[in-house]
């Protein structure tokens, strides 16, 4: 246990960039966005159509006299819960590049000739860059947008306070702060679930490539979708990776479909006409219960099991 | 004493090449080997089997473990220095001991730090901030800190300048080295280390040309500073190998009594770089 928590910390002093800067990045400038279009443009008036002259604050005002509370609850639980759009984009990013470094890099830089005189097992050393990559990357992106979420809460509840208006009752009474935090945890590791095939297959990459392992990882992948379709005329691999990751959207939207669900009064329809696509579940049961789920976890588990076994058992340790 | 490592007829293969032809050696504990040979004769296939880290044929164990089987094991006894600079470049150096120290039940970090307080090294640089020698310094501090059973050294020193190197063995042999731990060098620099080494392999196109205790070559391989009269009668004598210093012949003797090879000259012991020099010429012929 405490080889593999050293094996962690090690991905993440590696890896800190991609963990921990990337997401801050991505926060600071949400909250500084926040920040210019709340306090820089509330000094000056906001006219429409030459018609009236406003500050932002009496605007705010108005808002918060004439717009009744489940209105308000709406826009602000659909407002905190989409900044987990950024992270999540953020994060596939990230994720695809730190697997496809994940067991090249230290080959590369033969640095792997220091690793492999410890006593630690190659299946140990795979499994944490397979943590790394579906639970402590996550994890970090979840606080850091909930921090995000936070710093973005006290600047509007300051901005309520300047337009006399009730922070509680405007922001923080209707946030349902927890439930959001938890439907974004969920929703993380739920779209990382269905990118478990493609973690495995860009890991078994990283452990088998000698070169490039971007190209080596993609470009098979586009000459095989084009043999295909020239071949049998047909798009089979094109629509199952399609389809992994029309999946991975599917786990942060559904969601959406759930605040919808507590709003159907409001919003005068159900859920399921909120999204408007059939193909997103509303639930994360129903995500949880889809075969294709869990064969792709299989599958995932038989590249990181490849991936394994290449760098136990290649003749070069390079 | 028992032998820790027991290695018969090993065989290895790069399509036609053979890494490794038939070799076959024995290692006790308290010893240190020095495993000479030129370039592409085969010692690193050699030492990357001793470390579980390519396949091989034939029997080979170390403790009494399969060293490409049971490599997790082997690891927990064993400490090997691959080649200079493999330690991360990212890796602090508290990083790197925090890391060890995290994976290696035998590492001791009180004894690391006392290492490390030798050298000029400081705890949060990055190792890619330090000169060639300090990532040396460093590598070998962590691993002379890890109380292991044998060490392996590949080329440990390779690129460093002569203080360095210097410095580096007398370490290794006054602070770590001891009757319990056995340590396997290869080196170019032969004669940097032949003062301490205590047995000798020398291999050539993966076969094992010489494998000897260093007392034993001394007591059968002689050198001879024949004098001009002697000449003839020291080349009927079939030399391993005539060098010639100053016009005066030099021959080196292998199975002949000292007593007789001092009738023809100045004896000597022949230093390691020339025996290997005449055990390649001779095995070329």
């Amino acid at each position: 246990m405490k080889t593999f928590l050293t094996l962690l910390k090690r991905e993440y002093w590696e890896n800190k960039t991609g963990l921990q800067w990337v997401p801050l990045i991505i926060g600071g400038i949400a909250v500084f966005g926040v920040f210019l279009g709340v306090f820089v443009f509330s000094t000056s008036n906001v006219q429409i159509n030459g018609v009236g002259s406003h500050d932002l604050t009496s605007l705010f005002k108005l808002y918060d006299v004439s717009v009744d509370s489940r209105t308000k609850a709406i826009g602000v639980q659909m407002g905190m819960y989409s900044g987990i759009f950024s992270f999540g984009f953020v994060l596939a990013i990230v994720g695809f590049f730190y697997c496809l470094g994940a067991l090249y890099d230290d080959r590369k830089d033969r640095s792997i000739l220091f690793w492999k005189s410890m006593p630690i097992s190659d299946t140990m050393t795979v499994l944490s860059k397979v943590v790394t990559a579906m639970v402590v990357a996550p994890l970090f992106f979840w606080v850091i947008l909930q921090a995000t979420t936070l710093a973005i809460m006290i600047l509007a509840t300051i901005f309520a306070w300047i337009s006399d208006a009730s922070a509680w009752n405007n922001i923080w009474q209707p946030s349902n702060l927890f439930v959001i935090a938890f439907y974004q945890l969920q929703a993380f590791y739920v779209a990382t679930l269905w990118a478990a095939p493609i973690i495995g297959y860009l890991l078994l990459v990283s452990s088998w490539t000698k070169k490039v392992p971007f190209l080596v990882s993609t470009v098979p992948v586009v000459l095989v979708i084009i043999a295909e379709s020239i071949v049998t005329n047909t798009w089979h691999v094109a629509s199952y990776i399609g389809e992994r990751i029309g999946m991975i959207w599917a786990a942060y939207v559904t969601p959406v479909a759930n605040i919808a669900g507590d709003f159907s009064d409001v919003l005068e329809s159900d859920a399921s006409d909120f999204i408007g696509e059939d193909w997103i579940p509303l639930s994360f049961s129903k995500h949880l219960m889809d075969m294709d789920l869990w064969l792709g976890i299989v599958v995932g588990a038989v590249f990181v099991i490849g991936a394994i076994m290449i760098r136990r058992y290649r003749d070069e340790a390079l | 004493m028992s032998n820790i490592i027991e290695a018969k007829g090993l065989n290895k293969n790069y399509g036609s090449f053979k890494a490794l032809d038939n070799v076959s050696f024995e290692l006790e504990s308290g010893r240190i080997l020095g495993l000479i040979g030129p370039n592409g004769a085969g010692k690193t296939t050699l030492l990357k089997s001793l470390l579980g880290l390519t396949p091989f044929e034939g029997d080979l164990n170390i403790f009494g473990l399969d060293p490409h089987k049971q490599r997790d094991e082997l690891m927990k006894r064993v400490c090997f220095i691959a080649d200079v600079a493999v330690l991360p470049r990212w890796i602090k150096v508290s990083q790197a001991i925090d890391f060890v120290e995290g994976v290696h039940p035998r590492f001791s970090r009180e004894l690391c730090e006392k290492y490390l307080e030798q050298t000029k090294i400081k705890r949060n640089s990055r190792v890619k901030a330090l000169s060639k020698g300090m990532v040396v310094q460093l590598h070998l501090a962590l691993i002379m800190a890890i109380d292991a059973d044998l060490l392996i050294l590949d080329e440990p020193t390779l690129g460093l300048d002569i203080l360095f190197r210097k410095s580096f063995y007398e370490q290794l042999l006054n602070d770590y080295f001891d009757d319990n731990r056995t340590i396997i060098i290869t080196t170019h620099q032969v004669e940097e280390i032949e003062h301490i080494l205590s047995d000798l392999i020398f291999i050539q196109d993966g076969k094992i040309v010489l494998d000897d205790t260093m007392d034993a070559i001394a007591d059968s391989y002689f050198e001879v500073m024949v004098e001009k009269e002697f000449e003839e009668a020291a080349l009927a004598m079939k030399p391993l190998n005539v060098r010639e210093v100053f016009g005066q012949k030099v021959c080196l003797f292998s199975g002949i009594a000292k007593e007789q090879l001092q009738e023809l000259g100045k004896v000597r012991k022949p230093s390691v770089a020339d025996l290997f020099v005449a055990k390649m010429k001779g095995e070329a012929a």
